[in-house]
């Protein structure tokens, strides 16, 4: 079984069936759709977390056989607790996420979300975390040109873990700089990434295998951005052994999601 | 005949590669159903001295005829570079030039990149502008290059008409390629090499998603199949992954088969 745990919602519903049959094709048998962008990042629309809620619910009911559906909360919203309990306990969301992605706003900002990542450990689901971490010491203008999302510390990792250590946490695009972010998740069981959103280099999953153990890494693809072929070719491709790829591929997320 | 455009051997400076080397390249083109790539080396990026890495290239295609098709770096910085240049042609019939702007630091608009483009019409070689190799996102804080401005690519397809040009680009290509392709739409004279592309999306002012595209199938069709050029950028990323792209695409099979070789083939023929 293979399960893509990062794939973006996508609203127009003939869109949606053609990402689903690109998955399909890619051999890929459940996506976890996220929640759609928190209410911050649509400033200007201020669409409510139900709407997106009921949205999602639609999608899952049409296709639940192959669609997980994650809810999203604005991080800084004082009700966001409130509305990840309704959206798990009413909507039947199983994750929450991608945290993180909102506009003008740093991922340190997440070390004063604990209730609500808690609250997410209380429910016993994952949550996914944006995460794309600056290097120290460049110039406004390199920091600039290399990304135009929130990016942050490598370290933020680990102590977003530390503060939440029942919650599983899965930090996207392998942390950015991998090397650095295996290192600051490492000490911390809970501190999971998955494989999306980069091009697919190779040795970054051999080498979350070896630092983490397969057990801390899910196969995502960042899809509608990403290709699902190229996306699952690093797992399906990578020098690892049968038990580690099917772990990475689908058995970890379903023991997170409540599949087994 | 499946033929990869941007194979690289030498030695990668950021972390250990399994298959680095002209031996690693070789196993993963017999393990990825490739049968020849055109070969450029690291060594002639990262080392001082970019001769070094031609040098590899001309061993290894010494070695191998059959699998390898040499081209060369050119560093238009670098004192003498027009006799490395065409003593390289001479001795191992280089296919083609590779430029890495943005590494060895000069404007694709400047003097020497006339001179660059003038050598490869004289010798009737197709010029490959690689925009970056791996995605800025991360470069470690101590070597963070900058991507070569895809307007400068345009730019130098527009003042150079007569030549064959090869575009390769890293972070976020697709969008990239997209910028290139409003920046010159008449232009026929360039390539698109296929490592790091993947799908987009449509997308409406709010950033919901309206449709999914195949960016191959896209390509396919804004530029026309004979403009692709299948690359993999290994043994960096994961051959497989850029080949299945092409592989998996809902393009024609005769237009699958010319991205994955049969355009590059008719190119360094030419």
């Amino acid at each position: 079984m293979i399960i893509d745990i990062h794939v973006h919602p996508v609203v127009d519903e003939k869109a949606f069936g053609h990402m689903l049959r690109e998955a399909e094709a890619a051999g890929i048998d459940k996506l976890v759709v996220l929640g759609a962008l928190q209410r911050t990042y649509y400033e200007d629309e201020k669409r409510s977390v139900d709407d997106e809620n009921m949205k999602m619910k639609k999608v899952m009911k049409k296709y639940s056989d192959s669609v997980v559906g994650f809810c999203n909360v604005g991080c800084t919203d004082p009700d966001a607790t409130s509305f990840l309990e309704k959206s798990v306990r009413e909507f039947g969301m199983r994750g929450l996420g991608e945290l993180g992605y909102e506009r003008h706003w740093d991922l340190r900002g997440l070390l004063g979300c604990h209730l609500l990542l808690r609250k997410a450990g209380e429910l016993r689901i994952p949550v996914v975390i944006h995460s794309w971490h600056t290097e120290e010491g460049l110039s406004p203008h390199l920091e600039e040109q290399v990304g135009n999302q929130p990016r942050h510390s490598a370290h933020v990792i680990g102590e977003i873990a530390r503060r939440c250590p029942d919650t599983t946490l899965i930090f996207s695009h392998v942390g950015g700089i991998w090397e650095k972010a295996f290192q600051a998740a490492k000490p911390y069981e809970n501190a999971c990434f998955d494989t999306s959103g980069f091009d697919p280099l190779m040795g970054v999953v051999e080498r979350a295998v070896q630092v983490l153990g397969s057990e801390r890494v899910f196969f995502g693809s960042d899809a509608p951005g990403r290709s699902f072929v190229a996306q699952v070719a690093k797992v399906q491709y990578a020098d690892i052994s049968k038990r580690d790829r099917d772990m990475i591929l689908g058995g970890n997320a379903m023991g997170v999601l409540g599949l087994r | 005949m499946v033929l990869d455009i941007n194979a690289l051997v030498g030695r990668w400076p950021f972390w250990r590669l399994k298959y680095e080397g002209f031996k690693g390249v070789l196993s993963l083109m017999d393990r990825a159903g490739i049968e020849k790539a055109a070969v450029t080396s690291l060594d002639s990026v990262f080392y001082l001295n970019y001769q070094n890495g031609n040098d590899e290239v001309a061993e290894i295609s010494r070695l191998h005829p059959e699998r390898f098709v040499p081209f060369v770096v050119v560093n238009p910085t670098f004192p003498l570079w027009k006799e490395h240049l065409n003593a390289y042609i001479k001795e191992y019939k280089a296919a083609g030039i590779k430029l890495h702007p943005d590494h060895h630091k000069y404007s694709l608009s400047g003097r020497e990149v006339a001179d660059v483009m003038k050598e490869a019409r004289n010798l009737g070689l197709p010029v490959y502008i690689q925009t970056s190799i791996w995605d800025m996102r991360h470069h470690p804080g101590y070597c963070v290059v900058m991507e070569t401005p895809i307007l400068e690519v345009a730019s130098a397809i527009k003042a150079y008409p007569e030549n064959k040009i090869i575009v390769g680009g890293a972070k976020h290509f697709l969008a990239r390629v997209r910028e290139l392709i409003q920046h010159a739409p008449e232009s026929r004279n360039f390539y698109i090499e296929t490592s790091g592309l993947g799908f987009f999306a449509r997308e409406r002012g709010s950033g919901e998603t309206l449709s999914l595209v195949n960016s191959i199938e896209w390509l396919a069709e804004a530029v026309g199949s004979s403009r692709l050029l299948f690359g993999t950028r290994m043994p960096l990323l994961i051959p497989e992954a850029g080949k299945s792209l092409v592989e998996k695409s809902k393009i024609s099979s005769d237009d699958k088969e010319r991205i994955l070789g049969k355009n590059a083939e008719e190119l360094l023929k030419a």
